[in-house]
């Protein structure tokens, strides 16, 4: 019984060292080999690339707060179909049944990876829609559906916007406001 | 030996393609205090005297030279009266509202300075420097209300130019 045993032993042995030294085809087959000899990329911790968007105010555009990154409160003051003095930074054209109330405004974004050079895609949308008013950014009629408003927008440069509201002379007076979503995405 | 070889060359290339592109976002609140507006304007009527500035909120109406006999520009009328002439033209007055529930409005017309001489009016109403005129309690937006501006002028008068303004006020109702 005992010597049953042992030779049992010497063949498990035997059978470690040929496999050792047989290539890397034939170790396919074994499955502790193969995972020890597989590069697993996803073990590494990759830092992801982090875009982050400011809202500035521009010397001729209406007053802008920044609330930290990525939040802005832009003040447009009183608007009418007729210009009104309290319209800093903002611009009233009338036409046919509304008005257009535009201004411009600034927007940086900047990359958690400085040194890496490139630029994003910057898409907008309301979170909400008036039928009595649209917004318009870059040109781009905004709805609740994100939409591209500048391709390549490039890391770390302030680079301006004009943003235009079209308001219905059916609009009843009182406040305004129009949450507009922004996504940036690095290319 | 290789196999570490292997493994430290697929991490160099993996950290240098795969950086996770993620989609960041913010958000800008526009806010903004929408007034209501009411404008008027004057314009040319067809059958008037042509305005300067037809179309804006200052007009000019000039009735050109006028006498008892003498000829009249186009679309000037001359009404004869006892110990007087009045000449008279129409022009339309065009109010526009936005961002109003106003149905209609009113609208009123006061001398700019006061004339003892001449007597102004305007439909079938008396100007004064004093107190506005009320011409129209219920007027319709966004049409062009005729008007006819009558200047009473008695022969006494001395020859001479006749000026004066006439401030309109339209206030919604």
């Amino acid at each position: 019984m005992k010597r049953i045993v042992f030779v049992l032993l010497l063949l498990a042995m035997d059978v470690d060292l040929v496999q050792s030294q047989r290539p890397k085809a034939a170790r396919a087959r074994q499955p502790a080999a193969t995972l020890r000899q597989q590069p697993v990329p996803m073990r590494v911790a990759i830092p992801p690339l982090i875009a982050s968007i400011t809202f500035l105010r521009l010397a001729d555009g209406a007053p802008l707060q920044a609330h930290g990154i990525g939040q802005g409160i832009l003040s447009l003051g009183t608007v009418s179909s007729m210009p009104h003095p309290s319209q800093a930074g903002a611009k009233i054209q009338r036409q046919d049944g509304s008005f257009v109330v535009s201004t411009r405004l600034g927007l940086r974004i900047d990359l958690s990876a400085p040194s890496r050079a490139g630029s994003a895609t910057v898409s907008a949308y309301l979170l909400s829609l008036d039928p009595l008013r649209s917004v318009w950014l870059d040109g781009v009629r905004l709805t609740i559906v994100p939409g591209v408003v500048s391709g390549h927008l490039a890391y770390g440069s302030v680079t301006e916007h004009i943003l235009k509201i079209v308001v219905s002379n059916s609009a009843p007076p009182g406040e305004l406001v129009d949450l507009i979503g922004v996504l940036v995405t690095p290319n | 030996m290789f196999s570490a070889a292997v493994l430290f060359a697929s991490l160099l290339l993996t950290s240098g393609m795969a950086f996770a592109q993620i989609t960041s976002s913010g958000t800008l609140t526009v806010n903004a205090s929408l007034d209501s507006t009411i404008n008027l304007t004057f314009v040319s009527d067809a059958s008037g005297v042509a305005l300067t500035g037809s179309g804006t909120n200052a007009a000019t109406l000039d009735f050109g030279a006028v006498s008892q006999t003498g000829s009249l520009a186009s679309n000037v009328t001359r009404t004869p009266g006892t110990g007087n002439m009045v000449i008279s033209t129409p022009f339309d007055v065009s109010v526009t509202k936005s961002n109003l529930t106003s149905a209609d409005y009113s609208l009123t017309a006061q001398l700019g300075t006061a004339d003892v001489v001449n007597t102004w009016k305007i439909d079938t109403f008396s100007l004064n420097a004093s107190t506005p005129t009320s011409l129209t309690a219920i007027g319709a937006y966004a049409s062009n209300a005729s008007h006819t501006l009558g200047l009473t002028i008695p022969n006494s008068e001395l020859a001479g130019a006749i000026s004066d303004t006439i401030n309109f006020v339209a206030t919604a109702n």
